[in-house]
């Protein structure tokens, strides 16, 4: 019993974070600290622009305006770095763009580090990052099912993208990153025939223990490729099967532990290597966070994700499975900031919000999630197929979906991309705060949905009464798409701030009832139905 | 038959009049979204259940009060409330029920035949009561969760109940085994500090007892003052 008591104190004492480092000018028995040390300047280093980049990197930037000796870029001063080697227990990486570096320390080096003239402040570190899935534990399966098939063909259906496949696009010449937990089986799935043939994973980079192989540890990332370029004989898992791919692993740990050190210099490694578009599927909550912190600018990675999106890259960032968590509930972070494109994830068959994803709004006010997909998918395993859920695996949806639409569109802008993908959406211009702008919808660039779109319901007000009553005449009207049988409304102020919003099923003429009563002058009621959207104000 | 009349006529009326009723398939207030909630893991006020083990360390104040450490434990649960003051500084208050259970190694039974032999014994005190501390978080940006924490504090228990257990052989092999309760030499009350460390919902703890267990009466050494011990924040990660 005692053996077994001290075993576990010494196993507490040794596996903590006040372990000592082994080595440092300090030796000291206080506990070590992984921070973020930042400089003040560059001056006087070498850059060469194309020895670093990729060729696609430099296009990419030419293409946005961008210069290509953008002393972001540059890289960190090697005498400020020895300096601060010295001090410190040791080194663990660097940041070009927020001229940081990684080190780990105790206090009283720490003191020594922030006293140097060249060092700006020092930042701790976040190492909690939770990716965006609820595994359903489902048994992996070696092929599918009817049902599961079914599952799988509206991965694309529901984004409507047999229209970019019909029409010859599918990511081709677009490049992808990845960053998840692992890519185990992705060099030996059959799945991934399609990538592995045309060699189309151009690059891959374990952050976590520093080397090339990503093919290992968990399965997560193998799921999150298999529903962006996966394809099961010839039925594509997901839109972009032609894409190229850059594969990082950078989280530490299955569902729990990550490193916001990863994060930061692979989205550093993307851009290099040319990545149009970077596919997250993690957040940073509660660990480092309060909601009221999910501004967009208070996280370093939603700071970082901004000099992406300036340097022309599409970060397509999961919105999080937090809705059910009391103490947050909305998204988290980098699925904050402006710059990204926030997917929040859909039940199926309901195609309605699921009830774990996060929603916004963000702390200022703004609209997130962006855009929606389907949550529920059937995706590769480490081997096989197992039926998972999260808005892990919606962003992948979209970031395929963005990856055809920059295929269409070579010449467009980043920006141009995040603005036609809300605008084709299902929801569009109406939003809530659970679906965004609703599902993008790739019929939306081959022919005008709106076109012939004709008023689907109207507002009556007696004395009394506001009435919605629909101009569907019956149910048979709305087609088979069960979308049209929801009407979205919402309810805003004078501000036009939204105070609470609802979808109900569409079951008889007369839609919605309002008493007048009830409403302020000013406030605003606003009504989406079968693609048609109008506001009616008090 | 004229009743008859009016119910089938109801239900005709019934089946022609549409449904008034939706069927709301979300819905989301947003009216509270602005309100910064006062109760979190790192917000003003939280409590959580905790559980926890410690055993006995260090020396007795004499020969009595030797106790098989291997066998001798604490094991208590309890309910925690902590105070926000600063991002650094917290303070609260604790509520728990511990269970204390020493096996002397120098009692002598009074009453056992010399030719016995003593196969177990056990102290076991049943105590409540209450623990107050002050808290520093030293993690510099911490957002809603407990994070990393040094506590100081003084608690102070009420014994519930008290139970002197043993069991022997007699020379004739029979084994006897004697449940005494209510001891009149404990004493009613127990005081003392605490310290703990945690690390999210791990925590290691350690109390100083500065009361007697024994009434000067009794004539029996103290037992071991210090514990030594781990504890389980029940809360989210």
């Amino acid at each position: 019993m005692c053996f077994f008591f001290t075993v576990l104190i010494f196993s507490f004492l040794s596996s903590g974070p006040l372990q000592a480092q082994s080595s440092g000018f300090l030796q000291t028995t206080e506990a070590t600290e992984n921070v973020w040390v930042f400089l003040t300047d560059k001056d006087g280093v070498a850059f060469d622009p194309y020895s670093f980049f990729h060729p696609k990197a430099i296009e990419r930037r030419l293409r946005h305006g961008q210069d290509i000796y953008d002393p972001i870029d540059f890289p960190l001063r090697e005498d400020y770095l020895a300096q601060i080697g010295v001090l410190v227990d040791s080194l663990d990486g660097i940041s070009r763009w927020f001229n940081a570096v990684s080190v780990f320390a105790k206090p009283a080096q720490l003191a020594l580090v922030e006293a140097l003239p060249f060092v700006d402040h020092i930042e701790s570190m976040t190492l909690n990052m939770i990716p965006a899935s609820n595994a359903r534990g489902e048994s992996q399966v070696a092929e599918l099912s009817s049902k599961q098939l079914e599952l799988v063909l509206a991965h694309t259906a529901h984004l409507k993208g047999r229209w970019f496949h019909e029409n010859g696009y599918d990511g081709r010449g677009v490049r992808i990153a990845i960053f998840d937990a692992g890519f185990p089986g992705v060099d030996m799935h059959p799945v991934f025939r399609n990538i592995l043939s045309e060699n189309r994973i151009v690059a891959t980079r374990d952050f976590v223990r520093n080397r090339q192989n990503v093919f290992h540890k968990n399965s997560h990332g193998t799921s999150v490729l298999s529903v962006i370029g996966g394809m099961i004989d010839s039925i594509p898992m997901g839109l972009a099967t032609g894409a190229e791919f850059l594969l990082a692993r950078t989280e530490t740990w299955t569902e729990f532990f990550s490193e916001e050190k990863n994060w930061l210099e692979a989205m550093e490694w993307a851009d290099r290597h040319g990545a149009d578009i970077i596919n997250a599927s993690l957040g940073y909550t509660h660990h480092r966070y309060f909601p009221e912190d999910m501004d967009g600018k208070s996280s370093l990675v939603a700071r970082a994700a901004a000099i992406a999106f300036r340097k022309g890259i599409l970060i397509v960032n999961s919105a999080g499975n937090e809705k059910t968590t009391d103490s947050w509930k909305i998204i988290g972070t980098p699925a904050d900031a402006p710059e990204v494109l926030s997917v929040g994830a859909l039940e199926f068959p309901s195609m309605l919000r699921a009830a774990y994803s996060s929603r916004g709004p963000t702390a200022d006010g703004r609209l997130k999630p962006n855009v929606t997909a389907l949550g529920t998918v059937y995706a590769a395993a480490r081997t096989g197929f197992a039926q998972t859920e999260g808005t892990s695996f919606s962003g992948p949806l979209v970031a395929g979906f963005a990856a055809c639409l920059w295929q269409m569109f070579p010449e467009w802008t980043n920006q141009q991309v995040f603005d036609a993908m809300q605008q084709s959406a299902t929801l569009f211009p109406y939003f809530d705060y659970s679906h965004g702008y609703g599902i993008p919808q790739a019929d939306f660039f081959f022919r005008d949905p709106l076109k012939n779109l004709q008023p689907t319901f109207e507002f009556e007000s007696t004395k009394d009464t506001l009435r919605v009553i629909s101009r569907l005449k019956t149910l048979d009207d709305i087609s088979q798409d069960l979308q049209n049988r929801y009407v979205y409304y919402q309810v805003r102020d004078a501000e036009d701030k939204v105070l609470e919003y609802f979808v109900v099923l569409l079951e008889q003429t007369e839609v919605l009832s309002f008493s007048l009563s009830d409403y302020k002058p000013g406030q605003k009621i606003m009504v989406h139905l079968a693609g048609y959207t109008s506001s009616w104000e008090f | 038959m004229q009743i008859r009349i009016f119910v089938v006529l109801f239900f005709c009326l019934l089946a022609v009049i549409p449904a008034s009723g939706q069927k709301v398939l979300v819905y989301e207030d947003l009216q509270g979204d602005t309100i910064t909630p006062d109760t979190g893991m790192n917000r003003k006020h939280y409590r959580h259940p905790f559980i926890g083990f410690a055993m006995f360390l260090g020396g007795a104040d004499g020969p009595t009060g030797a106790i098989k450490s291997t066998n001798s434990w604490v094991f208590d649960y309890g309910v925690r409330y902590k105070r926000k003051f600063t991002h650094f500084l917290s303070g609260g208050a604790e509520w728990n029920y511990r269970r204390l259970t020493y096996t002397p190694a120098g009692w002598e039974i009074p009453g056992l035949a010399g030719e016995s032999e003593l196969t177990s014994e056990k102290l076991m005190l049943v105590q409540t009561g209450l623990g107050l501390y002050q808290r520093i978080n030293w993690q510099k940006r911490r957002g809603n969760f407990i994070g990393r924490f040094i506590d100081i504090g003084v608690y102070g228990n009420w014994n519930l109940a008290s139970r002197h257990v043993y069991s022997f052989k007699q020379t004739t092999g029979e084994r006897v085994k004697v449940k005494e309760s209510g001891l009149n030499y404990v004493r009613p009350f127990d005081y003392g500090v605490l310290a703990r460390i945690g690390f999210g919902n791990f925590v290691l703890k350690s109390t100083y007892r500065f009361s007697d267990h024994f009434s000067e009466s009794s004539g029996l050494a103290e037992f071991p003052r210090f514990t030594l011990g781990f504890e389980l924040g029940m809360h989210p990660f």
